[in-house]
């Protein structure tokens, strides 16, 4: 049962308890399923689901895809693909249950904040910041978009619920 | 050289004449086209870029980033092989790409660096513009005349004022007097208001440099309904069209307001090759152009022609306007058509930051900046012995959104709610500075490269001289003194004149200025060419200084007040 006949994908469903890793309905462009599944994990873990949903829910993952198939010339994409492989693999992230992912990421983003180069933390973080935060439910369940009304330009600040995305 | 040369279609066809002939639907032949329409003259308005309407054609106005495929993003690969030059202006993006030329389709040569930055459709870059709107003030009338750069200007500050109030009066510009005599004062709708931050700045700039002030920008876009326009609401991407019509473009308001005359037609995908000479009448009897579509030559004849095609394709189209009489391009007899070519520069960056007013917000985007006028080189004390001419700073100052959590520390629940409140506010002022009119700064046509139509493509020869290096130097300074004595914190000012080469500022002007000698210049003080009295140039092109006002309603006070002369005279 174990060793390299499983797959990645597979062992992680059995791990994490998660049944559906890829998603009904979308096929990722430039990702694999199971890479499409880790990004959508780890984005999760940098903006989990509150009281408003989070990266998941909102697409992120398939943002980060879209970005890497269209956006990004096609070696630079390339290159990522091999080091998320790589660091997949380094951090053993399919085999993490969600929180100790979550513990992992916790960690990873310690070392990569102190200044330690990590190329790939660096991309899911700031990709899942800018696609949660562009996205439908950033911009308008945790967030709010800026109103079409009169200008108000200096005013209280508590008057503002929450800032704009 | 003849002009069958360049020719390389066989059949021409003549369409009927026209009273008068506009080149450009942009800024200026939109301004043109509506003051000759409301005269009553039949007016044929051509424009290179393709057809494009207000509304209709508005069509990622209001559409959020997530109904964008990419969030916004322009693929790198697309960027770097078809808009190389475009893709560095601020605004380009997914929702305003299609607005813009395809480098890689229109290609020009830089001998220095030169980002000469086009629209792509009818309207031109009045639909993109920053809409910044300052009247000259005397002294930039006086400018050349008093440091001996460049000729003198064949107006006044006094010939232009009247037109300026006319055309602010149809534009809309919204702002606050401040009664200085080096940026007078206009007809405007009430002002935009400041941030907290930006009042602070002020106090503090105002009290401690009593020869400095700070306004809010003088801004074409409305705060108040006018001529059945709408006041803005505020939405923050005007660049992407706005169906309420409240900020100014030629596509809202001046070409609908041409067209409802009955007076104007309208041509698009009309590339302009040349003005056709008559040396029996010494007139310009009209033009011929080029359909895009059908790649026809079609020539049209009319009484006036006005080139509002944008300095450089103005120029260009002049160039290329060979005749026996006007070997080097046609109105050209100085010699100087393409030289004098200047653009403000820029890339000149102060910022600093506050931990005060975090109880103050701002509800909206605010479509516009704070300004503080020239101080520099305006008698007595203001005089410099290291440069001349002066530079102005617009300026704004935002709190961070969750954007800056990119490079924030931490992950999870805590994390994303500590991103609902906004983040420290950052003040910014950036500089723009005079450009000398030098003659090594010019354009000519390439004896050996051509366009996909058989246009001579463009050679561009301009760089920074010294007094703009040296300018530059005191307006870092001057940003970060007012910063400092204002209390901000961890200061930075840059200089990035690297990646601001001229063109970038989009503020190119010069190539076919006005001037008092028809042996130095191109055009009287009615944007008339010395040579050919029935040919007129009211875009950037006329310029003979450039100051450092942001330009467009220059430009269009100049337009109307060269048609006003035009139709008068009947040259």
């Amino acid at each position: 049962m174990l060793g390299g006949a499983l797959s990645a994908s597979t062992l992680s469903a059995l791990v994490s308890g998660c049944s559906t890793p890829a998603e009904e309905g979308f096929t990722p462009s430039f990702l694999s399923s199971d890479q499409l599944e880790r990004i959508a994990r780890m984005s999760n873990a940098v903006i989990p689901d509150t009281d408003t949903p989070g990266a998941r829910v909102a697409g992120v993952h398939r943002f980060i895809d879209t970005l890497l198939a269209e956006y990004h010339p096609r070696p630079e994409a390339e290159t990522f693909r091999s080091m998320l492989d790589e660091f997949t693999s380094r951090h053993d992230i399919d085999a993490l249950s969600d929180e100790a992912l979550v513990k992992r990421l916790t960690e990873v983003d310690r070392l990569w904040s102190a200044g330690q180069e990590d190329r790939v933390w660096a991309g899911i973080k700031q990709w899942t910041i800018a696609g949660y935060y562009t996205s439908e439910v950033g911009m308008t369940q945790e967030l709010r978009m800026m109103p079409f009304t009169e200008a108000r330009m200096d005013m209280p600040r508590s008057e503002i619920e929450r800032t704009w995305a | 050289m003849s002009m069958n040369s360049t020719n390389r279609t066989a059949a021409i066809h003549v369409q009927e004449p026209y009273d008068a002939i506009v080149v450009g639907s942009g800024m200026t032949g939109g301004i043109a086209a509506k003051e000759l329409c409301e005269r009553g003259l039949k007016t044929l308005v051509l424009d290179r870029g393709v057809a494009f309407e207000h509304g209709t054609s508005f069509v990622t106005e209001h559409v959020p980033p997530w109904d964008l495929p990419r969030h916004g993003r322009v693929p790198l690969d697309q960027q770097r092989d078809e808009y190389e030059i475009q893709s560095k202006v601020y605004l380009f993006d997914e929702a305003t790409k299609h607005l813009f030329v395809k480098d890689s389709e229109q290609p020009y040569k830089q001998e220095n660096s030169f980002d000469w930055i086009r629209a792509n459709q009818v309207g031109g870059r009045s639909l993109m513009w920053a809409r910044q709107s300052y009247r000259w003030g005397p002294q930039d009338f006086l400018a050349n005349l008093e440091d001996g750069h460049g000729v003198d200007w064949p107006i006044r500050y006094e010939d232009l004022a009247p037109w300026y109030d006319y055309i602010e009066g149809y534009v809309g510009v919204s702002g606050q007097a401040e009664g200085l005599p080096q940026l007078p004062d206009g007809n405007f709708l009430p002002p935009m208001e400041m941030t907290a931050v930006e009042k602070h700045l002020k106090r503090h700039i105002e009290s401690n440099f009593p020869d400095r002030r700070m306004t809010i920008g003088r801004s074409a876009v409305l705060t108040q309904a006018l001529n059945g326009r709408a006041a803005c609401h505020y939405c923050g991407t005007c660049e992407r069209g706005c169906s309420t019509k409240s900020y100014f473009s030629a596509v809202s308001v001046s070409l609908p307001d041409a067209m409802a005359t009955g007076n104007m037609t309208l041509r698009s995908n009309a590339i302009v090759h040349s003005v056709i000479y008559d040396p029996e009448t010494n007139r310009a009897s009209g033009v011929r152009f080029i359909d895009a579509e059908t790649k026809e030559m079609i020539e049209v004849h009319a009484r006036l022609v006005f080139l509002c095609a944008s300095t450089l394709g103005t120029t260009q189209i002049m160039l290329n306007s060979k005749s026996s009489e006007f070997p080097n391009g046609i109105a050209n007899s100085s010699g100087v058509l393409g030289r004098y070519l200047m653009d403000h520069h820029m890339g000149l960056i102060a910022g600093g930051r506050t931990d005060e007013y975090n109880d103050r917000f701002y509800n909206v985007n605010r479509p516009n900046d704070i300004y503080i006028p020239r101080f520099r080189n305006l008698g007595g004390a203001s005089k410099r012995t290291d440069y001349v001419r002066g530079f102005a700073y617009q300026g704004s100052s935002w709190r961070s959104g969750p954007g800056r959590a990119a490079s924030m520390a931490g992950i999870g629940a805590d994390f994303k709610h500590s991103l609902r409140d906004p983040g420290p506010w950052t003040m910014e002022l950036w500089g723009y500075g005079e450009c000398l009119p030098k003659r090594e700064n010019h354009c000519r046509l390439s004896e050996t490269e051509t366009d996909q139509w058989g246009i001579p493509q463009l050679i561009i020869n301009a760089a920074w001289g010294d007094n703009e290096k040296a300018m530059r130097k005191d307006c870092l300074e001057c940003a970060g003194e007012m910063l400092d004595v204002a209390g901000f914190k961890d200061i930075y000012i840059r200089d990035n004149i690297e990646s601001n080469p001229p063109g970038l500022a989009i503020h190119e002007m010069g190539t076919a200025r006005m001037g008092r000698d028809p042996q130095t210049s191109v055009l009287n003080g009615f944007n008339q060419a010395h040579d050919v009295p029935n040919l007129f140039v009211t875009d950037g092109a006329c310029m003979t200084s450039s100051a450092v006002q942001n330009p467009s309603i220059t430009y269009m006070a100049l337009t109307a007040r060269a048609v006003d002369y035009a139709v008068r005279a009947n040259p």
